[in-house]
């Protein structure tokens, strides 16, 4: 049982596993700030937007092809290479590090096109190991949330003060300056990866793949990752858009980075926002509140597309996506309890991130006038939102108790389905897993469910078909009940 | 695992592969066959348009407000496909010593709409320059914008000075291209 202090000290820095992530991110973070300062003094502001529009085009497609390639091989490299979270951060952050140093002097060439999406594709790829890596890291899947709330925490801190120090670097030596410091973040940031603590193999439950097939296709989970998919796919068309209006303008690169940086500021005030919105509300209430508040803050800039409703946009986005990020992680928590192999979350990670580039892409090929795209956000961000409304209110109209027993419901179905096949062992498996969820909802006797798992685990070294059975009943039994 | 994948719906990660791919191959063969201009032509269009900015320029310094900070050239391209990619990075390129070109497609970007006359945004300048006419003597239209009363314009004749440098015979004419709403 955790002390006093030990509970003082989760709270503060998290898991002491997980805490490691802390100089990762933080580096990382610090090094991204830099990245952002240096496209000012890049080829970006002198070129003009149409002449540059299918270059663009060309490598945020091409941003979608190696990141359907590798995305995929992130979570097995993770789940069976020991090492390989590892080996993922350290080639993804050390990859960043060596293109930055390359275009500190190619900022004024036409290479800065293929290579700052070379530096784009990888840290897609550094999201989605980190989010796929977290997990395994936590002790306590409880402590999942607040893990991922420091993580936002320590990045947006750590972004600022790099970018604000990147402005002076900016002004003292240029751009080319700016990415050198930032590859020594980077460079950092691969160092402190290769730091981490073993991953922590997934045992016979978290490890089984249709258990994890079960609880990350739940409708919970789905729902969920359609709304977060909803904010990225918001947050890469309005950079493009945001960023390409502001430069029509006449704006100047300091009012688009400013922009960039209330993005932050709002992901920071986020991390303290969720909390408390999390005493209030469900998660998926909170993603649909994310959603809504986009959607009103973009209607507002249709109206009057200022300075200051670019920058009340950025914040709104930035805000809104670490709300939806925590009361995501929520859901997954809650409706996946023993997702833990890092290929689901990749799979999920990746889906979120090939929207952000599906909102880019609409974004560069649409280029419509300020208001009209803002006008298709809030449009599209309504829609969603409605959408998950009604869902909403149907739901609210089911017994509360199958709601509440949802997923050890599924569970349970699936067991049976997978027994019917022939494949007990992995029926009493997906079981357990029933019970096991059951439990925290029911709160079922710790022993109960340990002897369900101790009988388990003797069925199936002597393959006693009748024993498995029997588990599989109990377990019925069990939700049924719970169920009524 | 025998009959699961028909147990539980997982969406194939085939399929989605298959869309990315899709979609990229889709976005490659439409960006890839817009048609770029051959690396002979870009060296002489930039050569060109660098030398009738030189002359635009020549015999009106800009005031630098700042002394650190280069003065900035907005340049809009007259001609409806604009100024290739190619060519305005290499313009970027030959003038990062003595301005900070900036080419633009909206002329607002360079101008002070909100006041009277619109003149140019402080320590810049506009220059416009239409497409390039001719194949052994260029022609090209450039003008340089100070406000809606005051643009200067020339017909530029180029002929070829050898190592890439060029001979210009400017005629003044009407302003045409600043004349017209961006």
């Amino acid at each position: 049982m955790a002390t006093n202090s030990g509970g003082i000290g989760r709270r503060l820095l998290g898991d002491a596993r997980a805490s490691r992530m802390f100089p990762v991110q933080a580096f990382h973070s610090m090094g991204e700030g830099l990245f952002a300062v240096s496209l000012v003094g890049s080829l970006f502001f002198n070129v003009s937007v149409d002449a540059a529009r299918p270059r663009i085009l060309l490598y945020l497609a091409i941003t979608m092809a190696p990141f359907a390639v590798l995305a995929p091989l992130i979570g097995p490299v993770i789940d069976k290479f020991k090492g390989g979270h590892r080996a993922i951060l350290i080639l993804s952050i050390g990859g960043r590090a060596a293109m930055a140093l390359l275009l500190a002097t190619q900022l004024k060439t036409l290479l800065l096109y293929p290579q700052a999406f070379v530096m784009v594709v990888l840290a897609k790829v550094y999201g989605v190991a980190r989010n796929a890596l977290v997990p395994s890291l936590v002790d306590d899947r409880d402590h999942l949330v607040v893990v991922n709330s420091h993580l936002a925490r320590v990045g947006a801190v750590a972004g600022v003060i790099a970018a604000v120090g990147g402005i002076g670097i900016l002004e003292l030596g240029g751009a080319g300056w700016v990415l050198r410091a930032g590859a020594v973040c980077y460079g950092l940031g691969a160092i402190a990866a290769s730091r981490l603590p073993p991953h922590r193999a997934p045992d016979a439950i978290t490890g089984s793949p249709v258990v994890e097939a079960t609880e990350m296709h739940g409708p919970g989970v789905l729902a969920a990752t359609k709304g977060m998919a909803g904010i990225r796919m918001a947050t890469g068309f309005t950079v493009f858009h945001v960023g390409f209006t502001l430069k029509s303008a006449g704006e100047p690169s300091l009012l688009i980075g400013s922009v960039v940086g209330m993005t932050a500021l709002g992901g920071f005030a986020g991390t303290f926002v969720a909390p408390r919105l999390r005493r209030r509300w469900d998660p998926q209430l909170m993603i649909t509140a994310s959603l809504l508040l986009v959607a009103l803050v973009a209607s507002v800039a249709a109206l009057r597309f200022h300075a200051s409703t670019a920058l009340a946009l950025g914040a709104a986005l930035g805000l809104a996506g670490s709300v939806g990020r925590r009361a995501f992680d929520g859901v997954v928590q809650v409706e996946a309890p023993h997702t833990q192999r890092g290929q689901a979350f990749a799979g999920l990670e990746t889906r979120l991130e090939v929207a952000w580039v599906i909102g880019a892409l609409i974004a560069v090929i649409a280029r419509a006038p300020d208001w009209l795209g803002l006008l298709l956000l809030t449009t599209g961000l309504g829609l969603l939102s409605a959408d998950r409304l009604i869902g909403r209110w149907t739901a609210s109209h089911l017994p509360l108790a199958s709601t509440r027993v949802a997923v050890p419901l599924r569970l349970l179905e699936t067991a049976e389905a997978v027994a019917a096949q022939g494949d007990r062992q992995q029926a009493v498996l997906v079981a357990l897993a029933a019970a096991d969820a059951l439990a925290t909802i029911e709160a079922l006797p710790t022993d109960e469910i340990a002897s369900l798992r101790r009988r388990a685990i003797e069925a199936s070294a002597s393959n006693n078909q009748e024993v498995e059975d029997q588990l599989i009943r109990e377990v019925h039994e069990l939700v049924i009940q719970a169920v009524k | 695992m025998r009959g699961v994948d028909t147990l539980v719906r997982t969406p194939s990660q085939d399929r989605s592969t298959a869309r990315h791919w899709g979609l990229t191959v889709f976005m490659v063969l439409v960006t890839a066959c817009s048609s770029q201009p051959k690396p002979e032509t870009t060296d002489r269009d930039a050569s060109a348009y660098a030398a009738v900015i030189d002359a635009l320029l020549q015999g009106s310094p800009l005031d630098q407000e700042d002394p650190d900070r280069l003065p900035v050239i907005y340049v809009e391209a007259f001609a409806q496909e604009g100024i290739s990619l190619t060519v305005q990075v290499q313009l970027v390129t030959a003038y990062a010593d003595t301005y900070q070109l900036r080419f633009v497609d909206d002329r607002g970007e360079a101008l002070l709409v909100d006041l009277e006359k619109q003149p140019v945004r402080s320590s810049s300048a506009l220059i416009g320059l239409g497409p390039i006419l001719g194949e052994n003597e260029l022609s090209i239209r450039g003008e340089r914008y100070v406000d809606q009363d005051t643009i200067e314009a020339y017909r530029f004749s180029l002929a070829d000075g050898g190592n890439q440098t060029w001979i210009l015979t400017p005629t003044p004419i009407d302003p045409e291209g600043f004349a017209r709403a961006p």
